[in-house]
C-alpha cells in the first residue's frame, strides 16, 4: 500500500454538548508502530470506535486501509483486529472457546499461531470466562487479536490489568509484528509502553492533537536536563536563554535547558573549567507533563 | 533475623478460631442491602402480601355458600394433581381455610424463590463482581457481607407478614389464623434464604448459587408434593413447603411448626455464616468447572453464537411451559366440572371469549391466551439481551469484526422470535397431550392445543419486535417500553371487562386481535396483518441498527 494506512482529517465528534472530538488530525503510515497518547477523556477512545465504524463522525474525513470505516466496516474488518479498551466476555464460554468464536468471526485465524500465543501469555483456555480475572480476559482479547493475520492491529489501551511479565510479552508480540512489517495503533496512558514500542506517537489532549512525530523529532524539540559541576564560578549564565529550573550553589548547576541553546550553555560551562557533566534526554514523562504545562499556561 | 512477635495470647487464639469479629460492619452493610433494594423488597414483600389478600377476597364472591364450598371442596378432592400441588384442604368451609390451601404453598414458591436470589445477590454475586473485596478492605468482617444480606431477606419476610396478617385479619378471617397464615409463609422462605447462605459459599458464581438455591427449592416443592399425593406419607414433615402446609392456619393452628422453620433457618445460615468466616475471598466448596477449549464448529457468528448463549435460558423456558401445559391440561376436566355449576364464571369465560361456545374450548383458549403473553415476557427479555451486549461492551468486540450490525441484532433478535415460537408450540403439545390422555385422544388434542396455541405466534411477534425496533432506534428505553406494553397487554386481557376499559383500548392489545379458535371461528385477516406488522416493526430496527452509533 502507498497511502497512510489511518488517515484522519479534522475529525470532530459530540456526544450532546460535550465536544469529545475537536478537528483531531492523525496519520498513521504503513508498517509503523503509532502510539496514540493522552489521559483518560482526550477523546482516544472515541477516535478508535469512529475507526471501527462504530461511531459516526459529526464532520471530517476519515479513510482507513483506503475505505470508509463506517460505510465499508464489515470489509474492512476483516483486514484488521482491534482490542477495545473496556474488554468484555461472555461469562458462560470458556477462553477457548471465545478465541475461536472471535477468530471465526473476523476470519482467517491461524491455529498454530494462537496456540503459540496462549503459551506465551500462560492462558488456560479451559477455563469459563467468569472465573477468569481482570487480566486473563484482557490476554484472552490480546490474543484473539494478535492471532489473526492481518495488515492493522489496534490496541486500546491494551496493557490495562496485565501484570509486567505480561505486559512484555505483549510488548515482544508488537515488535515482532513491527519487524514483520505490519501496522500498529496504540493507544495508552501508559507513557512507558509507548516508549518502549512505538516509533511515532501523537499526543491527544482535549479532542485535538498537540503534538506528532518519531520519539527522536519530540526530544528534540524538548530541554535537556543538565548537572554540570564547575571549577570557577560561572557568569553570566542568566543570559543563556532557554533555560528553566535553574539552581546555582556555586560550584554545581542543575537546569533543564532547550536543545536550541545547549551550545550557549555549553560554552560558559567550559569557560568556567567545567569538571564533570551530566545530560539526559528528557523522559516521556516530562515531555509529557511538559505538553500540560504548555497548554494550562496558554489558557 | 530474629523473631520478635509476642507469643499469642489465649484471646488471640480464641478470637481467631471463633472470630467475633467476622460480624464487624453487619449492620452497615444491612443498610447498603436496603438502600440498594429499597423498591425491590417493599415490591416483593407487599406485592405477595396483596395477591394473598386477593385470593383471600375473592372466595365470598366466587362461592358464597356453604353449599358451594361443600361441592368445591368435593371436586377438589378427587382431583390428585392439586391436592399433590396445593396439600390437603383442612377446613373448605371457612374463608381461611380456603386461601391457606389456595394461595399459602404458591407465596412460599414465590418467596423463597425471591429470598434466595437476594441472599446471592447481596453475598456470592458481590463477591464475584469484585465489589465484596472493596468492602471487605474496610474495618468489616468476613462473613459481615452474609449476614447482611441474610438480614434483608429477613426484614423482606417481616414485612411481608406484617403486612399480610393485619390485611387478613382485617377481611375478618380471624386473628390467630391470620397471623399463622402470614408467619409460617415467612418462616418457610425463610428456611431457603439459608438454603442460599450456604449455596453462596459452595459456588463461586451468583448463576451456580442461585441455580443451586433454585435446584433446593424445587426438589422441596416436588418431595412435598408427592408426599402429598400418597396417603400418610411421611414425606408431607420432610420439607418447609410441607410445615407451612401442615402449621394448619385457621383450622387449629400447630404454632411449633413455625418454631420448627425459623430454627432450621437460623441453623443453615449459621452454617453458611460458618464457611463464609472461614473460606478464602472468590473461593467455593465446588471447583470451577473446567469447560471445552475449542468451540464447536457451528459457532461462527452472531446468530449462532446468541443461539449457543440462549440455549439454556430457552430451555429453562420451555421445561417450565411444559410443565404448566401439562398440569393446565391435566386441570381443564376438573376446571369444566367447576365451572359447569357455576353460571358467573360461565358468563365471565363467554365475555372473554366473546360469544358462547363449548367449555373446554372455552378454557383451551384462555389457556393458550397465557402461553401467548409467556412467550411474549420469554421474546422480550431474551431481545433485551441486546442491550446488555451493548452496554457491557461485548458489541463492541463483535462490531469490530467481519460481521455486520444487522447479523448482531438478529442474534438474540432470532432466539427471542423463534424462542417465543417454541415456547407456544411447547405449551400447547403439553396441554392438548395431557388433556388428550384423559379422553384417549393424545395425538388429536395435541395437535388441536398446538394449532391454537400458534394462533397468537403473530400477535407474540409483533410484541417482542418492539424492543428489537427500539435496540435500533431508542435503545436507553427498550427495556422499559418493552415491559410496559407487556403489561398493558396483560391488562388489556384479563382486566379489561373487570376495569371496564372501551372496546378500544381493550383492541389496542395486539392478542385482542387474535383468534379464539376453536371456542370461536377462525379468521386469518387478524393474523396476517399482525404478522406485517411485526415484520415492519423489525425492519425500523434493523434501519436503526445500520445508522446509529454504538455503542451509544
Amino acid at each position: 500500500m502507498t497511502g497512510p494506512v489511518i488517515d484522519v482529517r479534522d475529525l470532530r465528534k459530540s456526544f450532546g454538548s460535550t465536544h469529545a472530538l475537536d478537528g483531531l488530525d492523525l496519520v498513521v503510515q504503513p508498517g509503523e508502530v503509532h502510539g496514540f497518547l493522552g489521559p483518560n477523556g482526550a477523546g482516544k477512545t472515541t477516535t478508535l470506535r469512529i475507526l471501527m465504524g462504530l461511531l459516526r463522525a459529526d464532520a471530517g474525513s476519515v479513510s482507513l486501509l483506503g475505505g470508509d470505516p463506517w460505510r465499508d466496516a464489515v470489509a474492512l474488518h476483516s483486514r484488521l483486529s482491534y482490542v477495545p479498551g473496556d474488554v468484555s466476555l461472555w461469562p458462560s464460554l470458556t477462553g477457548g472457546e471465545t478465541l475461536d468464536i472471535l477468530g471465526r468471526m473476523r476470519g482467517g485465524d491461524d491455529d498454530a499461531r494462537r496456540e503459540r500465543l496462549v503459551d506465551a501469555f500462560a492462558l488456560d483456555p479451559g477455563v469459563k470466562v467468569s472465573a477468569y480475572s481482570k487480566g486473563n480476559r484482557q490476554k484472552v482479547a490480546l490474543i484473539a487479536a494478535l492471532a489473526a493475520d492481518v495488515e492493522l492491529y489496534v490496541f486500546d489501551e491494551p496493557t490495562d490489568g496485565l501484570d509486567p511479565l505480561m505486559s512484555e510479552v505483549f510488548r515482544t508480540e508488537v515488535a515482532a509484528l513491527h519487524r514483520a512489517g505490519r501496522t500498529v495503533l496504540l493507544s495508552s496512558h501508559v507513557l512507558a509502553e509507548v516508549d518502549a514500542v512505538c516509533d511515532r506517537i501523537s499526543i491527544v489532549r482535549a479532542g485535538r492533537i498537540v503534538e506528532s512525530g518519531s520519539l527522536a523529532e519530540l526530544r528534540h524539540l524538548q530541554r535537556m536536563t543538565i548537572v554540570a559541576v564547575t571549577g570557577h564560578e560561572l557568569h553570566g549564565i542568566e543570559d543563556v536563554p532557554g533555560l528553566a529550573d535553574v539552581s546555582y550553589d556555586g560550584t554545581t548547576l542543575r537546569c533543564a535547558v532547550e536543545p536550541a541553546h545547549l551550545d550557549e550553555l555549553l560554552s560558559h560551562l567550559a569557560a568556567a573549567g567545567v569538571v564533570s557533566l551530566e545530560s539526559r534526554p528528557p523522559t516521556l514523562e516530562e515531555m509529557f507533563l511538559r505538553y500540560y504545562e504548555q497548554a494550562d499556561g496558554a489558557r | 533475623m530474629t523473631t520478635t512477635a509476642p507469643p499469642a495470647t489465649h484471646v488471640d487464639i480464641v478470637l481467631s478460631r471463633a472470630p467475633r469479629s467476622a460480624f464487624a460492619g453487619t449492620g452497615g452493610l444491612l443498610r447498603l442491602a436496603l438502600r440498594r433494594d429499597r423498591i425491590r423488597i417493599p415490591a416483593w414483600s407487599v406485592g405477595s402480601a396483596v395477591l394473598l389478600v386477593a385470593v383471600a377476597s375473592s372466595w365470598d364472591r366466587l362461592y358464597p355458600t356453604e353449599a358451594d364450598r361443600l361441592g368445591l371442596a368435593q371436586s377438589l378432592a378427587g382431583d390428585p394433581t392439586l391436592r399433590s400441588i396445593l396439600g390437603p384442604i383442612f377446613d373448605p368451609l371457612s374463608t381461611g381455610g380456603l386461601t391457606a390451601w389456595r394461595a399459602g404453598t404458591s407465596t412460599v414458591l414465590v418467596l423463597a424463590l425471591v429470598v434466595s436470589f437476594l441472599v446471592v445477590r447481596h453475598s456470592r454475586a458481590d463477591e464475584a463482581e469484585g465489589r465484596m473485596e472493596l468492602v471487605l478492605g474496610g474495618a468489616v468482617g468476613r462473613a459481615a457481607p452474609l449476614a447482611a444480606a441474610v438480614l434483608s431477606a429477613a426484614v423482606l419476610l417481616a414485612s411481608f407478614a406484617v403486612v399480610a396478617a393485619v390485611l387478613l385479619a382485617a377481611l375478618g378471617l380471624g386473628v390467630a389464623g391470620s397471623v399463622a397464615l402470614a408467619c409460617t409463609i415467612a418462616a418457610a422462605a425463610l428456611v431457603f434464604a439459608g438454603v442460599a447462605s450456604l449455596t453462596a459459599q459452595i459456588a463461586r458464581t451468583s448463576r451456580g448459587a442461585n441455580g443451586l438455591a433454585g435446584l433446593v427449592v424445587g426438589l422441596a416443592f416436588v418431595v412435598t408434593a408427592y408426599g402429598n399425593s400418597q396417603d400418610g406419607s411421611p414425606l408431607v414433615w420432610a420439607t418447609p413447603f410441607g410445615w407451612m402446609q401442615q402449621t394448619r392456619a385457621y383450622a387449629g393452628e400447630r404454632w411449633w411448626l413455625i418454631a420448627l422453620s425459623v430454627v432450621v433457618a437460623a441453623a443453615l445460615a449459621l452454617a453458611g455464616l460458618h464457611v463464609a468466616a472461614r473460606r478464602d475471598l472468590g473461593d467455593g466448596l465446588v471447583a470451577q468447572r473446567r469447560g471445552r477449549r475449542s468451540a464447536p464448529s457451528w459457532i461462527s457468528g452472531p446468530v449462532s453464537l446468541a443461539w449457543r448463549l440462549d440455549r439454556t435460558y430457552l430451555l429453562v423456558w420451555l421445561v417450565a411451559v411444559a410443565a404448566l401445559g401439562a398440569l393446565e391440561g391435566s386441570m381443564l376436566t376438573t376446571s369444566v366440572q367447576l365451572v359447569e355449576s357455576n353460571p358467573d364464571m360461565i358468563a365471565i369465560l363467554e365475555k372473554i371469549a366473546g360469544g358462547p361456545a363449548d367449555l373446554h374450548d372455552l378454557f383451551l383458549v384462555t389457556m393458550t391466551g397465557l402461553f401467548g403473553l409467556i412467550a411474549a415476557g420469554l421474546g422480550i427479555s431474551t431481545a433485551l439481551r441486546l442491550r446488555a451486549e451493548e452496554e457491557d461492551g461485548r458489541a463492541e468486540l463483535v462490531l469490530s469484526t467481519a460481521r455486520s450490525r444487522v447479523q448482531w441484532l438478529l442474534g438474540h433478535g432470532s432466539t427471542a422470535l423463534v424462542g417465543a415460537t417454541l415456547l407456544l408450540v411447547v405449551g400447547g403439545l403439553s396441554l392438548g397431550a395431557v388433556f388428550g390422555a384423559s379422553d384417549g385422544d393424545v395425538a388429536g388434542q395435541a395437535w388441536r392445543a398446538m394449532l391454537a396455541s400458534l394462533l397468537m405466534a403473530p400477535a407474540v411477534w409483533l410484541v417482542v419486535a418492539i424492543p428489537l425496533a427500539l435496540v435500533g432506534v431508542l435503545p436507553r428505553w427498550a427495556a422499559a417500553v418493552a415491559w410496559l406494553v407487556l403489561v398493558w397487554c396483560v391488562l388489556a386481557g384479563y382486566f379489561g371487562q373487570v376495569l371496564g376499559l372501551p372496546d378500544w383500548l381493550k383492541q389496542s392489545s395486539p392478542f385482542g386481535h387474535v383468534p379464539l379458535w376453536p371456542a370461536q371461528p377462525m379468521s386469518w385477516t387478524p393474523l396476517v396483518v399482525l404478522a406485517l406488522l411485526a415484520s415492519a416493526v423489525l425492519a425500523v430496527g434493523i434501519a436503526g441498527v445500520r445508522r446509529r452509533d454504538l455503542p451509544r
